[in-house]
């Protein structure tokens, strides 16, 4: 079972996001200079509006975080390579450990082996015990919470009665036994045996669950914010919520045993308490120390019109992020087949560009999985990009229920959501229904559509997801088997209810395919079916991530593979 | 005297427990369910139940108040449950007396947003006071003195002009045009007085005029009518049949009395923006009180937003407290009556 | 009556006789060509706000259907000058989604106007209620009211209307069954209203206290005359001039605080039109598209100057001691 948890930021939706090895296809408007060796020194200043909920490895499930963390301070197994430009595809190198992984011949057994000399920021040397340890802290879930839970999905230890791994974590203890048998530590080499293939696990490896904890340093809850380095720099005095910190250089660490970071900046700042439209405001405006600042925020869409006054300092990349809508299938109108194929008929996806900025940031789409995937299936929109209300009507006459069919359309506040529905309301009503908006808050609004009371309420969500690696299995199922979502407690990532045996079946089917191509093809097919056969899903645009870096800094690039942001290894500050 | 002091602090007390109590009522004891705000995506009942008893909310509304009102005065641990501290000491975090509580969505204690906030909100209030203090009593004074002629018709209406802009309308553009656009003075970011005083003001200059302006017009106006007003009483014709010089009698007579209700004024004013000048702080992205409380709301974060609307409502009512006394003090015509 | 004329006097020919205070009151009102002025803008803006809804169903403004068309480029901002300004579209379009902005200033003034002339209603209503028997009830009630309003001054209104608004506004949305805009303008109406009051209670127990000692009230007592006819017979009608300015200068602090709130995202929201809706996503566009923000802040401090030079115009005429120099 993989479960996933997408923790939303109030200003982008960041989760770990990954293009796959077959190219990308997004676009630039002047990157930045060419790969040219940085210069050291300088300070480096990391603007945020987005405060950072965990630091502690295990924790982090944030796209941001995992791979700033990872390029700061939290070196892993392996990891992804920097890009030279915004476009290039990065692929999977050592960091820690020797090689990129050694897999057995039927993908169950992985083993590492970690460098010589690398070292903690006391000057400890860091050992195949500690990545053993700072594993195993995923298990504790009551006190090590928000992380992903691949290691608990992949590793073989037995399931409890009750679904739970029968290993309860270090500070428990119960099932250590269990948990040294699969993971097993010889010297600087350490072995996962797991419960199923897993071809890429080097590829889940990657993220910073997966990297070492020293067992001496671990207090548990309030281990969150107390940063303890593997990387090119350290935290200087405190980390606090809202506001940020700063880094110095850590001495420990030995840049001959780092292909990945040049850590040419001396010193790095780190503010997150502004809000987006504040930070793009001054990037734009370059003053001051605003010059040497690079962010990791999507630009706001009031500030898109003013990027144009960064010139040469700005990138639009592909984001890993689909907007959908999910119609309800517990209320009365949307369990109609006709009333949901209108809706989808109606929908002008066109007025939602516009009101998020136009088509450089935003592409039609009528497909869940992203373009950047192999399984990417290029369904055709079902009446253009404006839809098509009058034949929406039609459906909908014939649907059985009277005109006209009053529902509820509930979104994520946000002024330029506000916008598109309020645009998207206009076909709809066109088309027979009786649209009633209902904006709710970021902080509260997945928890609503997971509340059960939720399902008599409202007839259709909107909702974001981006695959977690570039793999379609990790789009299909999250969001739309019943099986692992649907509870007594809520509909789980199903946020509509879509509850269909035969769907189910082909899922199960296709996690069997052996082969990768063709498995991905059948992802592809599963999504047609979800958007034009059952109507569960209304694909509506793919985001595109604008993003502004001050005019001192160089080597900013956007590691589209690894999350979608600019890879802090090779930044540099022109002095 | 001694004796009005002593009563007027015991209601000081009063004011506060009843301030405290209802807005723990208000916030605590609604229907709605405050441990559901602290759990955001894929929220499990268990981390929902975990969330409620660390932070207290399994418990009565008296009791958590009770606790609160000893942690005011004692401080506390947190998490609220004791079960929990014995079963995770290492998650046990220490909230000193005065403890305002522990906000779950920052991973601190309040305390510690209030001691990084406040300096901020202070910078912002005293600047703007003493700015608005200068143009208003003085534009006043000047208006007064030129009744009728055009000095004070010119006075007269950029104060109501002032008055009627909207705050967070000049800030903006005076945000938006003197700052990112032209680039006069750098947009506005705190630097501690203690880091380097030149930067400190620089970056202050543009809140200070944007929160000074609807004080000063209105000050201007206050100024003007209460001077108006002494200035025409008799004793002031007296004094100038006397043969005072004119000076003299406006300085020691005119503007002493007319000080009186200003000051006043001007202490109340001034201890409501201490605890935060919000829409300043808003648009200008400065994290004082003000911005601490308005984001507290974005977030949800009830035990921040009971406490701040705690630490504002007990700079007014001392405010108001020290305005009396200060009062009795000043103006020997007041008898005061407890 | 007529008003005594230099010559007159002179001759000895006419008696002089006194005017009323409501006499008093036209004639510096009449003299008064600034007040008189700003109310004619205050009946023009209020008119306008009364009758938005009825020009929006006639389909002469729209505020609420997308123009596409006229926005574009990144950041869809309004394609031509000044944010879009047109001959159609007066003060331009919404970046975004090509609203028509006039319409929706026009509209939002109803819904901010309403806001705010419902609960300068509350606060007079409320204010004046408690002042009465705050003055004419003396000893414990007086002291304990004095005490409520003391309580109520003490919270500080614009942080409780922030804190309040989410659990309150939910609330009523249960408990009345509406939508998030009615709900939010009872909330706003009632906890403006509420804390509108204990300023005016003070005002209103301080005249009621002078007036008490009056002969009219000796006299109406000594004629028998029960508590609630002396409350509101004979004290009432001495209070319409303090009531009048005060709910005159309320109006404009009412439309500042809901403006100021829906800046902040409080209160009324997106896509219902207010001075606070709009301007809370025009603020964001201020480098962008500057007219965005300044068309509908020039006509909210416009409003707001006009209801405030009546109030102070008001004020100065109804002052009896305002003749003297």
């Amino acid at each position: 079972m993989k479960r996933r948890s997408f923790i939303a930021g109030l200003a982008t939706t960041a989760v770990v996001a990954t293009v796959s090895a077959c190219g990308s296809s997004s676009s630039t408007t002047g990157g930045s200079s060419a790969p040219a060796a940085g210069a050291k020194g300088g300070t480096l200043y990391i603007l945020s509006g987005t405060a950072t909920e965990h630091w502690d490895p295990q924790r982090v499930y944030v796209g941001v975080n995992i791979e700033y963390g990872n390029r700061l301070f939290t070196r892993t197994l392996v990891s992804w390579s920097t890009p030279a430009n915004d476009t290039e595809v990065t692929k999977i190198v050592p960091d820690l450990a020797t090689d990129t992984g050694k897999v057995s011949e039927d993908g169950k057994t992985w083993t590492f082996t970690l460098k010589d000399g690398v070292k903690w920021e006391d000057g400890s040397d860091i050992t195949a015990e500690d990545v053993k340890y700072g594993i195993s802290r995923t298990y504790a879930v009551d006190v090590i919470t928000g992380g992903p839970n691949y290691a608990i999905s992949f590793i073989d230890i037995p399931k409890a009665a009750d679904g739970t791994s029968s290993y309860k974590g270090p500070y428990a203890k119960t099932g250590q036994d269990l948990y040294d048998k699969a993971v097993t530590v010889s010297g600087k080499t350490i072995t996962f045996k797991l419960n199923q293939a897993v071809m890429d696990f080097n590829n889940t490896v990657t993220m910073t669950a997966f990297a070492p904890f020293k067992a001496a340093k671990d207090l548990g809850d309030k281990s969150n914010y107390a940063i303890f380095s593997s990387g090119p720099y350290k935290l200087d005095g405190d980390w606090t919520a809202e506001k940020g910190g700063s880094f110095v250089r850590n001495d420990s660490w030995d840049p001959a045993t780092d292909t990945i970071r040049k850590a040419y900046p001396d010193k790095i700042v780190w503010d997150e308490s502004l809000t987006p439209e504040t930070l793009y405001e001054r990037l734009i405006a370059d003053q001051g120390t605003d010059k040497n600042a690079i962010t990791y925020d999507n630009a706001p869409t009031t500030a898109l019109g003013n990027v144009v006054n960064a010139k040469g300092r700005s990138s639009i990349v592909a984001s890993p992020y689909t907007r959908y809508l999910v119609p309800n299938f517990k209320s009365k109108v949307m369990s109609n087949d006709k009333a949901r194929q209108a809706l989808a008929l109606a929908t002008d996806r066109s007025a939602y560009i516009t009101a998020v900025g136009g088509p450089q940031v935003a592409v039609a789409t009528n497909s869940l999985i992203n373009p950047n995937l192999p399984a990417f299936p290029k369904t055709p929109l079902p009446a253009g990009e404006k839809g098509d209300p009058a034949k929406a009507k039609e459906l909908l006459q014939a649907s059985g229920l009277t005109l006209p069919v009053k529902i509820s359309v509930t979104y994520r506040k946000r002024d330029d959501y506000d916008k598109a529905f309020s645009a998207m309301k206009v076909s709809w009503d066109a088309a027979g229904f009786n649209t009633e908006l209902v904006a709710i808050p970021a902080k509260t609004y997945y928890g609503t559509l997971q509340a059960p009371e939720s399902a008599s309420k409202y007839d259709v969500y909107w909702a974001g997801w981006g695959a977690d690696y570039p793999s379609a299995s990790t789009d299909i199922p999250p969001l739309f088997d019943s099986r692992i979502n649907i509870t007594a407690g809520g509909p789980g990532q199903d946020y509509g209810y879509f509850d269909n045996a035969d769907f189910n079946a082909k899922i199960d089917a296709t996690n069997k395919i052996a082969d990768m191509a063709a498995r991905e093809k059948a992802w592809g097919d599963l999504d047609v079916e979800l958007t034009s056969k059952y109507y569960a899903c209304i694909p509506l645009v793919d985001e595109q991530f604008v993003f502004v870096h001050g005019g001192n800094v160089q080597g900013a690039f956007v590691n589209g593979t690894y999350t979608g942001y600019y890879d802090p290894a090779t930044v540099s500050i022109k002095s | 005297m001694f004796y009005y002091i002593v009563r007027r602090l015991a209601s000081v007390v009063v004011m506060l427990v009843l301030i405290t109590g209802t807005t723990y009522a208000l916030f605590f004891a609604s229907p709605l369910d405050p441990a559901k705000y602290t759990c955001g995506r894929n929220c499990t009942p268990s981390i929902l139940e975990g969330n409620r008893k660390a932070l207290g909310y399994d418990q009565p509304v008296y009791v958590q108040y009770g606790k609160f009102l000893a942690g005011l005065v004692a401080g506390r641990d947190y998490p609220d449950n004791a079960q929990l501290r014995t079963d995770h000491p290492e998650q046990i975090v220490h909230c000193p007396a005065p403890c305002l509580g522990y906000s779950p969505s920052q991973h601190r204690t309040i305390n510690s947003m209030v001691g990084d906030a406040w300096p901020i909100s202070i910078s912002i209030a005293i600047g703007a006071f003493i700015l608005w203090m200068i143009v208003g009593v003085g534009g006043g004074i000047i208006a007064a003195l030129n009744r009728g002629r055009w000095p004070d018709r010119i006075i007269v209406g950029l104060a109501l002009v002032g008055f009627s802009v909207p705050t967070f309308f000049i800030g903006l553009v005076l945000l938006t045009f003197v700052a990112i656009k032209w680039g006069a003075l750098p947009i506005p970011r705190y630097v501690a007085f203690t880091d380097n005083p030149f930067e400190w003001a620089h970056n202050l200059v543009l809140p200070w005029i944007t929160l000074a302006c609807i004080f000063a017009a209105s000050y201007v106006r206050l100024t003007r009518a209460y001077m108006i007003e002494t200035m025409s009483e008799d004793y002031i014709r007296t004094a100038m049949s006397k043969g005072l010089g004119k000076w003299r009698i406006i300085f020691r007579h005119g503007l002493r009395a007319a000080l009186t209700p200003i000051v006043t004024a001007a202490g109340l004013d001034l201890g409501g923006l201490l605890g935060g000048a919000i829409i300043t702080e808003s648009v200008f992205s400065l994290h004082g009180l003000g911005f601490t409380a308005v984001s507290s709301v974005t977030n949800m974060d009830l035990p921040v937003i009971v406490a701040m609307v705690m630490i504002v409502s007990a700079f007014i009512v001392f405010a108001n407290l020290i305005v009396d006394i200060t009062y009795g003090f000043i103006d020997p015509r007041v008898k005061l009556v407890a | 009556m007529a008003e005594v004329t230099m010559e007159e006097a002179r001759d000895g020919a006419v008696a002089i006789v006194g005017r009323t205070p409501w006499q008093i009151t036209r004639s510096r009102l009449r003299r008064d060509k600034v007040t008189m002025v700003s109310f004619g803008a205050a009946i023009f803006f209020i008119i306008l706000a009364a009758i938005a809804p009825i020009l929006t169903t006639l389909n002469v403004i729209d505020p609420y259907t997308p123009h596409s068309d006229l926005v574009g480029g990144l950041g869809s901002l309004p394609l031509g000058n000044l944010g879009g300004v047109s001959g159609s579209h007066w003060m331009g379009v919404e970046p975004g989604i090509g609203r028509d902005i006039f319409a929706r200033v026009i509209s939002g003034l109803t819904t901010s106007l309403t806001v705010a002339v419902c609960a300068a209603l509350f606060s007079v209503a409320l204010g004046t209620v408690i002042g009465i028997i705050s003055g004419t009830a003396g000893g414990k009630v007086d002291w304990l009211l004095s005490r409520i309003t003391e309580f109520v001054l003490s919270f500080p209104q614009t942080l409780m209307l922030i804190a309040l608004s989410t659990i309150v506004i939910d609330l009523v949305k249960a408990a009345l069954h509406v939508d998030r805009t009615p709900a939010s303008m009872v909330f706003m109406i009632v906890v403006m209203g509420f804390f509108g009051w204990p300023n005016f209670a003070r005002i209103i127990r301080g005249q009621v206290l002078s007036l008490r000692e009056r002969e009219f009230v000796e006299a109406a007592r000594s004629l028998g005359a029960g508590r609630g006819r002396i409350y509101f017979k004979e004290l009432l009608p001495h209070l319409w001039a303090p009531i009048l300015v005060y709910a005159t200068l309320i109006m404009p602090q009412n439309i500042a605080t809901e403006a100021a709130l829906g800046f902040l995202g409080v209160g009324i929201q997106a896509p219902t039109p207010s001075f606070g809706s709009i301007l809370n996503d025009s603020v964001h566009y201020a480098s962008a598209d500057p007219m965005y923000f300044i068309f509908p802040g020039v006509t909210l401090f416009l409003v707001v100057l006009s209801f405030n030079l009546l109030g102070d115009g008001l004020r100065d005429a109804l002052d009896p001691k305002a003749d003297r120099q």
